[in-house]
């Protein structure tokens, strides 16, 4: 055959196999079943499975429904789903989370709102305590997180079906044999004074050992309590709405008209929390990534691993030694050098849920796939779930296990929701994460930190005010477009077709603060 | 043999093509943003004032939107505004604004404040005028001349508040009003009525109202009124019993409200 000819027959058959693919996705299977297609790119340890076991009991509760469900990694998931979409062969649920931002374009062109739904209650939470409770106030936060309530299209979108804390995991045979004890740290004290007997043992015993196995991705979960943990004292003092809590607009206008800094005596002192929680892990760590801190940890050359529940039974199945959680011990009231500038107890935030499904607004069976969402997420669904899973549950009423119950919030404590470590915006972020190493090591101080942050980060914090105007701005024209076509379609008469007026009050207040406090080098 | 490849590939497009030919006008695929679909869907609609407003819409939505594509738009408006008093005159008017506020490269807020106006004077009492009004409202409060006052800018917002007919427009202008009284440090005790009002009049989604009860209880606490501010904090603990907020709420409750903060 010649290699044209081939070339041309490898052009049909990849075209048939693909078509084939299209018409399998787009037609019932043979035996008359309606088939839910949902999409994530969870791989963590019995994720996966806890899906499949949901889908099973749905279908069995349904027979003329078939769950599909396909894994995608969370490395090219985006990519994937964003060509699904404009393909239109996305799945009918697909998950997705406002933190990967354009969820204001994505939404309205993609994603169907389900308000009218969650007013209602879950059918499938007959015969339990969530009976006649409306489907959205079934949820741990009430579906008032960002995924669940949008608040620029002002709609329910996202049912979520887990929660999350941090928590510092760690080697409990280790910590045996280091201390003589299977207790973790309880207090900041007793924090630094195992991270004296790891160092001792290590010296000892002439092995590579560190208290903690950390990395670049690690660090930005620490850093996000600490500077939150330590910065509750101050956050009273910038809560100008009243509100008991520090949106966003507080915390980075606020420090544009500088209210507040990391000089301020809370801040500084998380910064040196922050320092000595550095000084603890493997040097060199602020070039690593989270899969070299998670082995590091795995095989024994560190004592203890910041990450969150969902990697919880991944270590579970691959930790070689029993592996013990506990919440990061900040300085409390108590603390002789920090206790005076500090408030507490501290919750671990918001009582927030994640992992959101997404209706596709192209779904060709929407009422089968928010069925199936309501299964999800009802008191047997998640609970089914959280068994499997081993994750936190999202719906009030299911029980975590046995293991995952070490990780549950606690919410008995003070949260202002207050950000200080992501400040204005991802240039702010990086830019802290880029220069963090100024603060650790034998050369590294607070105050060289510090420093860097006065030289060059008015200029970054001023690229992301911007860029927040920016996409403020489009988020406003587009729901401009939006409101008026809802208007003319759906007749609504009692809803201003517009975005929120507080909505856009901010990009006022915003645009105001910047230019009484414009940087120089920084085009408009 | 070598067009094969081609022809189905052509086979394969029909059936959107089929698809998209059903839909009445632009506006459902103006719904999902969809501004090109939109555009086709009104070319083929039967001509008219309501299609030009649709395509007009369509263009400030058309991927990369130039400002020619406003230009146009802006053309379509004006002359959709300036021909008549039906309901598309006035989104007309209120897209004008919109444009001059917003959807310009350089912002025109004097422009956008006359085109409110306008419409506010010739049908006050429109949907598109009481969103207007909200619009209006913003220019006033946050004015981009630095001799205007914040009591002033405040002052200039209040007053809009008697052309506030619509519960929606009234709770979006309380709402904008309580929140510049913060935004400018001026005394919290002056944000209480418009508070009181925008939850009065029962349109706040349920993550605003969470706040709106907080603001409320807080404000009175700080004022001395320690008993009404206990009753918003009680309300706020029943309504949203999973708050992040309901530790520090107890504690004040425990503590005494209007003890100051």
């Amino acid at each position: 055959m010649k290699a044209s000819h081939l070339g041309i027959a490898l052009l049909v058959a990849g075209f048939v196999a693909a078509t084939a693919q299209v018409w399998q996705r787009t037609h019932p299977p043979a035996d008359g079943r309606v088939t839910v297609r949902l999409s994530h790119w969870q791989l963590e340890g019995t994720v996966r499975e806890g899906l499949a076991a949901v889908a099973r009991r749905y279908e069995q509760l349904n027979p003329k429904v078939k769950v599909e469900i396909l894994v995608v990694p969370e490395r090219v998931y985006r990519q994937w789903m964003r060509t699904q979409l404009v393909g239109g062969t996305a799945p009918d649920l697909i998950e997705y989370t406002m933190y990967w931002g354009r969820i204001e374009e994505l939404a309205p062109r993609y994603f169907q709102p389900i308000t009218r739904q969650v007013a209602e209650p879950n059918p499938y939470n007959r015969g339990t305590p969530l009976a006649g409770v409306p489907w959205r106030d079934t949820f741990l936060d009430g579906m008032n997180g960002p995924d669940g309530y949008n608040t620029l299209m002002r709609d329910y979108y996202a049912p979520t079906i887990a929660a999350f804390t941090m928590r510092l995991f760690y080697n409990r045979t280790l910590l045996r044999e280091i201390t003589g004890r299977d207790e973790p740290p309880a207090t900041w004290r007793e924090f630094l004074a195992l991270d004296a007997a790891v160092r001792a043992y290590a010296q000892r015993q002439g092995r590579v050992l560190s208290t903690i196995g950390n990395s670049w991705d690690n660090c930005w979960w620490l850093a996000e309590p600490v500077l939150h943990g330590l910065g509750s004292h101050l956050s009273p003092q910038l809560d100008h709405d009243h509100t008991l809590s520090l949106s966003y607009w507080e915390i980075a206008l606020g420090w544009r008209r500088g209210e507040w800094s990391y000089r301020t005596p809370e801040l500084a002192n998380a910064l040196r929390v922050f320092r000595d929680l550095g000084n603890a892990s493997q040097p060199g760590f602020v070039q690593m990534r989270r899969d070299v801190a998670m082995l590091d940890f795995l095989r024994g050359h560190a004592l203890i691993l910041c990450a969150g529940s969902w990697d919880a039974s991944s270590l579970r199945r691959e930790a070689p030694f029993d592996v013990g959680a506990f919440r990061l011990p900040l300085p409390g009231r108590e603390d002789p050098e920090y206790g005076p500038q500090t408030l507490g107890p501290l919750s671990d935030g918001a009582v927030s849920t994640s992992t959101p499904f997404y209706l596709n607004k192209a779904s060709a069976h929407p009422e089968a796939a928010v069925d199936f969402l309501r299964f999800l997420t009802s008191v047997e669904g998640d609970q089914i779930f959280v068994n499997v899973s081993q994750w936190l549950p999202a719906i009030r009423h299911v029980r975590p296990t046995e293991f995952s119950r070490r990780f549950m919030p606690f919410y008995d404590g003070y949260n202002w929701g207050a950000s200080y470590f992501n400040n204005t915006g991802s240039e702010m972020t990086m830019f802290f994460l880029g220069e963090m190493h100024r603060l650790f090591g034998p050369g590294g101080s607070v105050e060289a930190f510090q420093r860097e942050l006065e030289t060059a980060g008015p200029e970054r914090a001023e690229r992301d005010l911007r860029a927040h105007l920016r996409d403020s701005r489009e988020a406003f024209n587009s729901d401009d477009v939006t409101a008026a076509a809802r208007l003319r379609v759906a007749g609504e008469s009692d809803r201003l077709p517009a975005s929120p007026a507080l909505l856009e009050a901010k990009y006022y207040q915003t645009a105001r603060v910047l230019a009484a406090t414009a940087h120089p080098e920084v085009k408009p | 043999m070598r067009r094969a490849p081609c022809l189905l590939l052509l086979l394969g497009t029909l059936p959107l093509v089929a698809r998209a030919a059903d839909a009445p006008t632009g506006w459902p695929a103006l719904m999902r943003l969809k501004a090109d679909d939109a555009l086709r869907d009104f070319a083929a609609a039967t001509p008219g004032r309501e299609t030009d407003f649709g395509r007009a819409v369509a263009l400030l939505a058309r991927s990369p939107v130039t400002p020619e594509q406003v230009a146009e738009a802006r053309g379509i408006f004006t002359r959709l505004a300036d021909s008549g008093t039906d309901d598309v005159a006035q989104g007309a008017r209120y897209f004008l604004g919109r444009i001059a506020q917003h959807h310009l490269e350089t912002a025109d807020p004097a422009e956008a404040a006359r085109q409110y106006r306008q419409l506010l004077a010739e049908h006050g009492d429109s949907l598109w005028a009481q969103t207007a009004l909200t619009r209006l409202a913003l220019l006033e409060l946050y004015p981009d001349d630095p001799a205007v006052t914040p009591a002033a800018a405040v002052a200039a917002g209040e007053r809009l508040l008697a052309q506030a007919r619509l519960p929606a427009a009234q709770s979006e202008l309380h709402l904008v009003l309580a929140d510049a009284i913060f935004f400018y440090r001026l005394p919290a005790a002056e944000a209480l009525p418009h508070l009181l009002a925008a939850e009065r009049l029962g349109r706040l989604d349920r993550p605003t109202r969470a706040d709106v009860l907080v603001q409320i209880a807080e404000v009175l606490a700080l004022g001395g009124d320690a008993a009404q501010a206990r009753k918003f904090y009680t309300t706020f603990l029943a309504e949203y019993p999973l708050d992040q907020r309901n530790f520090m709420v107890r504690e004040k409750l425990a503590a005494g409200v209007g003890r100051g903060r």
